[in-house]
Parts: structure tokens; C-alpha cells; sequence
């Protein structure tokens, strides 16, 4: 049953991802909204990946822009003082936040739950320090930042790439064939394969899975490297995507937040649930532009406290569930 | 070797700023060891309180004292307020409550912002400086002294020597526990809230004087106030004077021996290295 | 499994591809019917009359017309300009006033070729991705025919490539990085861009131009630098390393500071401790405050001179009670004569928004009012048309007299753009620099310790030579 739904749900979000600049230029006639869209999409892959290990084993990682972070500023350093292409750059320095992630792992072995979201709270704000101060901040480009190319540098021509139609197209479609690739692998990882299992089996009862052999260090561990991995990945695209990386991107407000508040929407552990919330929040914000003026800001909070408090423990994951339910009760 | 004039200033200011995270870490303490996560809107609460007198003493034109009164009591209704939308609904799952108290924190602060967020305001502060040794000190600092010792000890015999204190401390060991022996948890959340939001106001009253008020100055406080408390140790009130004092101190050595930026590391560096070792804090444990 | 999936994966790859070239078609046709009216006019750069009735009636009529009847009576239509402000500090919400101070001015006046001007703001968070979504919103949903901002130097380097395509003029209050100025001169399709400010070359040029006299006056050889260690202050210590050993001057010591820094006794110990008679501040945040509150008690006989976003501003003084005696400060637009516009700008704003205009309202007033003059002079609001102007022409506006470098910033120069310099005396800002502006019988003070208590020293400014 639950096969069948999500690979329903997978099909309609492949879908309705794949026609919504259609969609939008029917109705609205801009690409704007494409570009809205676009950073919907990169928080839901933001927002996965910290699923990824905090949604399985239940550690709560409240340093995930760390991983984002080091990802984008990383590439942007490498593509531009050794000459690499932007996507050797971005692989190369995902794998560095996948290391940096495996070294953020190591004091997990000690330090449980609680005190583990503790530690990863703390991290990143000694690399926005770092980071931001002189002299490091000489080498990330001071105040304006790392202008870097956009990801697709020298594979697609430089006539698309500065397009005004395609470009904001490739923009989208790119992350969201990442994000259908991810929704798959993640699918596959935690439900299908005795790794996920065991990933979950942590998160029930960790002394219970060590006790009935689950090498459990070395599961969080692989676990926690894909998750940074990805957050790496998928930061430094964002960064070639905007095409200014500054030392912000480890600064709580810039990513921190809007993915925590994604990832509770739409229910902790719940892939479908992170995706929906993402599309829902960060349009919902553009949205509210035109309506309230400077008291945007104000109402999308009360929005999103709200949303929190109507179903704690994840409103959009809630939702799916009910829905399920019901269809599993007529059929 | 230091000079022994920078020597003194080293010692002298750990325990000026030390007894300023004191007066603010205080009460976010007793929040935060009650709730079990980070009420993050205790920020706010600072903020309110701060922008409270400042509205009452220069709109209402009401005198210090009654500006800070009902700067105090302002600050409690609004905290209560956070309490019951933001915190009571979303107590059981800890991680939801970090989002829904920022998210209400931030509709406050954006309405401070819209309407106040044009310049920075000050508060009227008790002018002039006494020396010590050759190092000067403000009187308003010199005051934060007095009033961190006062709230550190009212808590202090608040958590460990009272009826009140024995009922938050079991509200803090365990939510269903403290039902089962007759204690209302969340009456007990709402009397901590209250003394937390004195607490807050008390430290915005005697700080911010010091420096000046803008919408967002709750954050950084915050954040060294979380610092400070996970270093003694979570519920680890009695433990906290020490933590302020080895944070200030290793805070304020390095900004004399180098500079303010490794200064600001420095501490937190510390902070980590002891989650790793002693996770439940230096001083965690200790008092089970 | 594996070659299942991997076949999944390929068509999913193929099935994007195609339809995003599809989506990429349908967009360019359904651009192309809706635009076919315009896209004639606006291809052709003429700066004929024609061109500019011809676009006019498609703008009226996208733009809402929500509004009275009474505006259409007396104009021709309505124009929208937009405007990319960081609401959520403090700076923004100034600049905007003053943007919406202008916009008002320019209607007062009857509007820009007999058009109303409406303002359309975006909130840019001070972000780059925001400010990229801002100038496309702009653009694309407001059809505007000219930006004003954005305001960090980032958010300008992220809407940078979106320039060349939407041709749309493009007028920064506060975007400071050099390399901007590189980029519009090696590229032509930036031309579309401006800023009423100067550079941060320029700006620390400007610095060091007053530095160096006070240096060369009163034959200092060492001066201290206390800076917030942030991103912006890279380029003007760049600057610095590089001027100071121009001028003999050594800088040490050098003293970063975090924006929450809550006492300075620090930064005063380590001045003492090297003895030196004049420092340089860099603030953008709280730092004032403190600074000013510690100087008092610091009992130290240096001169402190630079720049802070609070120390410049008239209620300093009565916010500091006083204790800002002596601090000379740097200030982009003051209410003085600058130009002969400056004062009833200043008057207006004051009475408008309640504070006095700092810096970034000052150049976004100007950039407002450079806009409508260079389309008036074109005579049409076809951007092409309007840089030409914007190249070639001069501006007076309320913060200097405005003509455009190669990069396309704002020219420093006494009779351009150029700081003013002031010492807070008494409850008064007094202007020391430019010397043009200096008032006769003007003081400098000069920090004395006397039996352990500051004093401050007059002497008369500007120094007479040889003496």
C-alpha cells in the first residue's frame, strides 16, 4: 500500500513539477514565479537532506547550514582560484562537507540526542566568525562576496546561460530532476534496503539496535555523510545558481530556519511531507508580498507559528496520513 | 609576561561582563531548564521590556521608576501570551517549539521594527565612572554587579529552598512524574515564564543603559546566554555563577591577549570541546 | 534493480530536457504575442518622440489602474519605477523614505514627461537571492522602466548577469564594491547600471585624503585602527595598508571589534599602551555608543576620527549625553550647503520621516532625481536613450554634484561627491573638511589629559601654513 501511494505521489509531484512553468505562464504570463519556484525546490533538497539523518535516527541537527554552507563557499573558492569547472568544484566540495560531516559525527559517538543538537548548533556559529573576520574573510571575497559562474558553466552555451527564458528554466528544471533523483534514492535508502532499516531501527531505540547487532556507529556515520554530503551538493549548486556566495550562507537565519520550519510542516521523517511544506512555505512568502507590504514578514510568521501549532509534530505528514487512511479504507 | 595594568583589566573586566551575561542568563536559565529545549523568544522578552520603558518614559512620559514597572508587567502579559500560543501547544515536541518561539519572537520583533526600527533609541543611564586600581568602571556597570548578585541569589534560594523551586525542579525531572505526585506542569510553566520575564526585564532595565536598543538585540544575548547554560550543564542553576565567571574570563583573556574576533571564538570553542567530554556540562550531574 | 533504476533515472533526464525545451518555446511565443506592440518601440533606440507615446500607452494600461481619477486628469499616465531596499535594517527603511520623498517631489512637480511616477519597493532581506527575486518581480510583474538600488554590494553582483537582458536602468544608493566598476567597463551590456555613490576606493580615498592633512599637520607618524571585523571593512583596510605606506604613515595597532562588543576599555588600554595621538573607527552597527560611553573615563589623549551610522546623526549627541565631545566623524551628505538643494532636502526629510537622512537616503534621493532628469532630457523613458544621458551629462543633486566615472560610480572630487568631516563641539556638529565648507572662526579640539582628566584643547581651523 504504501508503495503504491508514494510512487502515485512521486509521479503527480514529477508531474506537476515538471508543467509548472506552463502553468505559470498561463496564468500569470512572468517568469518570476519560476524563480520562486526554483528556491522551493532547493529548500526541499536542503530540507532532505537534513531528513536524511535526523528524520531516520532521530539525532536532531541543528547545524545543517554548516554543511551548505562549506559546500557553496568551498566551490566558490575552488572554482575560481584553481579554474574548475563549476561542477567538479561543486562535486569536489560536497565531498569536503560529506568529511566535514563524518568529523561532526565522531563526538556523536559520546554525546546523545540532546546534547548532540547542542553541539551542531554551536559549530556553525565558529565558522561564521571565522569565516566572516579578516583575515579569512580576504579569501572569500569581503564584502561582496565569491561572484562565481553559474554551475552550468562551460556545458551548456553561454548564449542559453544568459537567456533570460532558459535560463531561469534550466534553473528550475535542474534541481528538480536533483530533487526526483533524491526523493527516489532517499525512498530506496530508508524503506527498501536493510541500511534503512537499520537507520530506523536507531531511531526507535538505539541500545536495542546495537544490541541486536546493527553496527550502529558505522550506520549513523554513512547516514550523516550522506546527509552532508548532499546539503553540500546542493548548497554549492545554489551558490553557482545565485552567483554570489558570501559568508551569510552560515549565518542560523539564511538557511537554518526556513529549513527547520520546512522540515516540522511537514513532519519530521516524512519526505513527502518536507517537499510539500517546502513548495507551500517559500512561495507562501512571495505571495504575501503584494497583499500586506512591509508587513509580510510579521504575517508569515504568525502564519508559519500557526501552522506549528496545529499539528506539532508535522502538519503536511498529518495530512497524508489522513488521506491515506482514506483511501486505504475505500479500496 | 602581560603588563600588570592589563592583568588587572583582565580580571576586573571578567567580572564586569561576567556579571552582565549573568543578570540576562539567569532567568533564560530557569525557562530553559523547565521547558526542557530553548523558549527562544526569552530574547523577546528583553527586547519588549527594553523598548517598554523607552516608549513609557519618552510617549507616556512617565517617570523611571513607573516606566519600569509597567515596563515589567508589559513584558509579563506579553510573555504569558508567548507562553500560552507558542510554547504550552507545542510542549511535547521540543524541536517544534525551537521554530514556533522564534516564529512568535520574530512577529514581535518585526513590529518593533516597523515601527521603532528606524534608529537605534537609547535609555537614560547613571552618568559618570568610579576607578578601581586605575581601571574605570561606569556606575550603570557597577550597578549590573549588585543586581546580578541580588537575581543570582533570589534564584538560588528560589530553586533550591522553596515549595516553588521543588515543584519546578520535578516539573523539570519529569513532565508525567510531576502530574502523578499532584503538580500541575503547566501552572508551574506559567509561574517560571513569569519570573523569567521579570528577569528578563530586570536585565534589559539595568543593560541596556549601557549600549543602545534596536529590534534584533535579543539574538546575540541569547545566544551567549545558551552558551553559558549549556556550559554549566542544563538545570544546572546552582552551578551557573561559575559557568558566567569561566566564560567571561576565558572570553575576556583573549580579547586583552589578542583581539575581540578570536574573543568571540574562543568561548564557544570552549563550550564545544566540554559538550564532547563532559556532555551534561562542567558542572553536569553533579547535583543528582 | 540497477539497470531498472539507471533506466529511470535516463528517461527522467530525457523527459526533462524535453519538456524544458518545450516550456523554453511556449514561453517565447507567448512573450512574443504579448509584446509584439512594444517590442517594436523598444528595440529601436531612437530617442524620436514617437518612440516614447508609443510605449507610453502599453505601460498605462499593464499598470493597474487602481488609480484616482483625479492623477489621470493631470497626467499623461502613470510610470512605475521600483525600488530594492533591505527592510530589515535600519538603513533600508531610511533610504526608502527618502526614495518615497522623492517620487513625491518629482509628481509635485508635475511628473516625468507629464507621467506620475509610482513606486514599487522590495524587501531584499539585505540577501542575494532575494535581490535577484526582487529585480525579476520588478521587472517582470511591475514593469518597471527604472530601479533604484539594490543596496549591499552582493545583492548587486547577484542581479549583475539579469542586467544585460532586462536593459532597465539601474540606479544602486550603496553597492561599494570596485569590482563592480571592472565589470561595467569591460562589459558593455552593464551600462544599464549606475550608482549615486562612490566606490569603495573612493570612499576610503576620500578618508585618507583628511587623514593624511591631519597627519601632515600636526606631524603624526603612528595612528591606531579600530574596525568592525566584518565583510564590508575588507576594501577600505585594503586601502589603508596600501595608502598609509604611501604617506609614511605607520597604522598600529590595529584593532578588530565584533558589532556586539560591549565595553572598550580594551581598545583604549591597547591605544594607550602604544601611545598613539589619533585613531580611525569603522562602525556599522551599536559600536558607537560604547566607544563615546568609554571615552570619557579612558583618560587617553587621542584624537578619534571616522565613521559610524549613529555618531553622524544630530540626536547622537543627546542620546550620548554629551560624552561625543571631541569624536570627529565622517558623513556622505550633511545639512549644510553642499549644493544648493541640500538644505530643503534635509528640512523635508527631517520633517518627514522624524530622523535626519543618513548617507544611503541622501544618494537615493539623488538616484530618484537623476533618473527623471536624464529621462527628461532624453526626452523618453527608453533606457538606451536615458544612459546615453546619464554618461554624459552632470547632476546636481542634494548629496554633491553628480558625473559618472567609466564603471559608471559616482565621481569623488571636493566639487563632486565628497565626504564631509565634522567634530561633535558642544552639542554641534562643526564641519572641518572639505575646506571650502569650513566656516570662519572655526575650532579644532584636541584631546588633552590633564591631572588625570580629559580636556579638550581649541585651535584655530583650518591650521594657518607654516605654523
Amino acid at each position: 500500500m504504501r508503495r503504491y501511494f508514494m510512487l502515485v505521489f512521486t509521479l503527480v509531484l514529477l508531474l506537476l513539477g515538471l508543467l509548472l512553468p506552463f502553468i505559470i505562464i498561463k496564468f500569470t504570463g512572468k517568469t518570476y514565479w519560476i524563480i520562486v519556484f526554483t528556491e522551493a525546490t532547493y529548500f526541499a533538497l536542503f530540507t532532505l537532506s537534513l531528513d536524511v539523518f535526523s528524520g531516520t535516527t532521530g539525532y536532531l541537527n541543528l547545524g545543517h547550514q554548516l554543511f551548505i554552507g562549506l559546500g557553496a563557499l568551498l566551490s566558490g573558492y575552488i572554482s575560481l582560484n584553481y579554474g574548475f569547472p563549476p561542477l567538479l568544484s561543486v562535486t569536489i566540495s560536497a565531498i569536503i562537507s560529506g568529511i566535514a560531516g563524518l568529523a561532526l559525527f565522531l563526538p556523536s559517538l559520546r554525546v546523545r540526542g540532546f546534547y548532540f543538537a547542542l553541539l551542531t548548533f554551536f559549530t556553525p556559529m565558529i565558522f561564521l566568525y571565522l569565516f566572516s573576520a579578516y583575515p579569512l574573510n580576504l579569501y572569500f571575497g569581503g564584502e561582496g562576496g565569491l561572484s562565481v559562474k553559474h554551475y552550468l558553466y562551460g556545458i551548456v552555451p553561454q548564449r542559453i546561460l544568459l537567456n533570460n527564458i532558459y535560463r531561469p528554466l534550466l534553473d528550475y528544471y535542474v534541481p528538480l530532476l536533483l530533487l526526483i533523483l533524491f526523493i527516489i534514492f532517499s525512498y530506496k535508502l530508508t524503506f527498501y534496503t536493510s541500511f534503512g532499516i537499520s537507520l530506523r531501527s536507531i531511531g526507535q531505540d538505539e541500545e536495542l539496535a546495537r544490541a541486536s547487532g546493527i553496527k550502529v556507529n558505522r550506520i549513523k556515520a554513512i547516514a550523516l555523510f550522506i546527509s552532508a554530503f548532499m546539503a553540500g551538493f546542493t548548497g554549492a549548486l545554489y551558490g553557482h545558481y545565485i552567483g554570489v556566495i558570501t559568508t551569510e550562507f552560515f549565518s542560523p537565519l539564511t538557511f537554518l530556519v526556513p529549513i527547520l520550519a520546512i522540515w516540522i510542516v511537514g513532519g519530521p521523517g516524512s519526505i513527502a511531507g518536507s517537499v510539500f511544506a517546502s513548495y507551500l512555505l517559500i512561495p507562501l512568502e512571495e505571495f504575501l508580498r503584494p497583499l500586506v507590504g512591509e508587513y509580510r514578514v510579521m504575517l508569515y510568521m504568525a502564519i508559519l507559528l500557526f501552522l506549528i501549532i496545529l499539528k506539532p509534530t508535522g502538519l503536511i505528514s498529518w495530512l497524508i496520513l489522513k488521506i491515506r487512511g482514506i483511501k486505504s479504507g475505500t479500496s | 609576561m602581560l603588563p600588570l595594568e592589563t592583568l588587572l583589566y583582565i580580571i576586573i573586566f571578567s567580572l564586569l561582563s561576567g556579571s552582565m551575561y549573568l543578570v540576562y542568563s539567569s532567568g533564560f536559565s530557569l525557562l530553559f531548564s523547565v521547558a526542557g529545549l530553548p523558549n527562544l523568544a526569552y530574547g523577546i522578552f528583553y527586547t519588549i521590556a527594553a523598548y517598554g520603558v523607552y516608549i513609557f518614559l519618552n510617549s507616556l512620559k512617565f517617570n523611571i521608576l513607573l516606566s519600569a514597572i509597567t515596563s515589567i508587567i508589559l513584558t509579563i502579559i506579553i510573555a504569558l501570551a508567548i507562553n500560552e500560543v507558542a510554547v504550552k501547544p507545542v510542549i511535547k515536541s521540543p524541536i517544534s517549539m525551537f521554530i514556533s518561539t522564534l516564529a512568535a519572537a520574530y512577529v514581535i520583533e518585526e513590529w518593533l521594527m516597523i515601527n521603532y526600527g528606524k534608529s537605534y533609541l537609547t535609555l537614560p543611564r547613571i552618568q559618570g565612572a568610579f576607578y578601581f586600581l586605575g581601571v574605570p568602571i561606569e556606575y550603570q556597570w557597577g550597578l549590573t554587579v549588585i543586581v546580578g548578585i541580588i537575581l543570582m541569589v533570589l534564584l538560588y534560594f528560589l530553586i533550591y529552598h522553596s515549595d516553588l523551586g521543588l515543584k519546578i525542579r520535578a516539573v523539570a525531572e519529569s513532565w508525567e512524574e510531576a502530574w502523578l505526585i499532584g503538580i500541575n506542569p503547566s501552572k508551574i510553566l506559567m509561574t517560571t515564564t513569569i519570573i523569567s520575564a521579570i528577569y528578563a526585564a530586570i536585565a534589559a532595565i539595568t543593560l541596556v543603559p549601557l549600549k543602545a536598543i534596536s529590534p534584533d538585540m535579543g539574538w546575540s544575548l541569547l545566544f551567549t546566554a545558551f552558551a553559558i547554560i549549556v556550559l554549566a550543564g542544563v538545570g544546572e542553576i546552582k552551578y551557573l555563577l561559575a559557568s558566567t565567571l569561566i566564560y567571561a574570563f576565558s572570553e575576556q583573556t583573549v580579547v586583552y591577549i589578542a583581539n575581540q574576533t578570536i574573543a568571540s571564538i574562543v568561548p564557544l570553542l570552549l563550550v564545544i570541546i566540554v559538550l564532547i567530554i563532559r556532555p551534561a556540562g562542567l558542572f553536569g550531574g553533579r547535583s543528582k | 534493480m540497477t539497470s531498472k533504476s539507471s533506466a529511470i533515472i535516463v528517461s527522467a533526464i530525457i523527459i526533462i530536457i524535453i519538456i524544458a525545451i518545450g516550456a523554453g518555446i511556449y514561453i517565447e511565443k507567448s512573450h512574443k504575442t504579448k509584446t509584439t506592440t512594444s517590442t517594436s518601440s523598444t528595440t529601436s533606440s531612437t530617442t524620436s518622440t514617437t518612440t516614447s507615446t508609443s510605449v507610453a500607452p502599453s505601460m498605462s494600461t499593464t499598470s493597474s489602474m487602481s488609480q484616482t481619477t483625479t492623477t489621470t486628469q493631470r497626467f499623461k499616465g502613470v510610470v512605475k519605477i521600483g525600488a530594492l531596499v533591505p527592510l530589515n535594517l535600519p538603513i533600508g527603511k531610511l533610504t526608502l523614505a527618502a526614495i518615497e520623498l522623492a517620487v513625491n517631489d518629482i509628481n509635485a512637480k508635475g511628473g516625468v514627461l507629464g507621467y506620475k511616477v509610482q513606486l514599487v519597493y522590495y524587501d531584499t532581506r539585505w540577501s542575494a537571492e532575494k535581490a535577484v527575486e526582487g529585480y525579476k518581480y520588478l521587472v517582470e510583474q511591475e514593469k518597471v522602466v527604472a530601479v533604484i538600488g539594490p543596496y549591499a554590494t552582493h545583492e548587486a553582483l547577484a542581479i549583475m548577469n539579469l542586467i544585460p537582458e532586462y536593459k532597465v536602468v539601474t540606479i544602486s544608493y550603496g553597492a561599494v564594491g570596485d569590482q563592480i566598476d571592472n565589470m561595467t567597463k569591460s562589459n558593455p551590456g552593464l551600462k544599464y547600471w549606475f550608482r549615486a555613490n562612490v566606490n569603495a576606493t573612493s570612499q576610503s580615498a576620500a578618508t585618507w585624503d583628511f587623514l593624511t592633512y591631519l597627519c601632515k599637520t600636526f606631524n603624526w607618524k603612528k595612528i591606531g585602527l579600530v574596525y568592525e571585523n566584518l565583510p564590508w571593512t575588507v576594501p577600505s583596510l585594503k586601502y589603508g595598508n596600501i595608502r598609509s605606506k604611501e604617506e609614511g604613515i605607520t597604522v598600529n595597532p590595529i584593532i578588530p571589534v565584533s558589532p556586539n562588543i560591549n565595553s572598550f576599555a580594551d581598545v583604549y588600554l591597547k591605544l594607550k599602551q602604544t601611545g598613539v595621538k589619533m585613531f580611525v573607527y569603522v562602525f556599522s552597527g551599536t559600536e558607537d555608543f560604547v566607544m563615546v560611553r568609554d571615552f570619557q573615563t579612558a583618560r587617553l589623549a587621542t584624537l578619534p576620527v571616522g565613521g559610524g551610522v549613529n555618531i553622524m546623526l544630530k540626536n547622537f549627541w543627546n542620546q550620548t549625553k554629551g560624552a561625543a565631545q571631541g569624536f570627529i566623524a565622517i558623513s556622505w551628505g550633511f545639512p549644510t550647503n553642499i549644493t544648493p538643494f541640500t538644505m530643503k532636502f534635509y528640512n523635508e526629510y527631517l520633517k518627514k520621516v522624524g530622523i535626519e537622512p543618513i548617507f544611503t537616503a541622501y544618494y537615493a534621493y539623488d538616484a530618484v532625481l537623476i533618473w527623471a532628469q536624464a529621462v527628461e532630457k532624453a526626452g523618453t523613458f527608453n533606457s538606451d536613450a536615458v544612459v546615453k544621458v546619464l554618461e554624459n551629462g552632470t547632476f546636481i543633486g542634494v548629496a554633491g554634484v553628480y558625473k559618472f566615472t567609466k564603471g559608471h560610480s559616482a565621481l569623488l572630487g571636493p566639487s563632486y561627491i565628497y565626504p564631509v568631516f565634522f567634530q561633535w563641539q558642544n552639542g554641534k556638529r562643526v564641519v572641518l573638511w572639505p575646506l571650502r565648507l569650513v566656516k570662519p572662526g572655526t575650532k579644532l579640539l584636541l584631546p588633552e589629559v590633564v591631572n588625570g582628566k580629559l580636556m579638550w584643547k581649541a585651535i584655530s581651523w583650518p591650521p594657518k601654513k607654516g605654523s
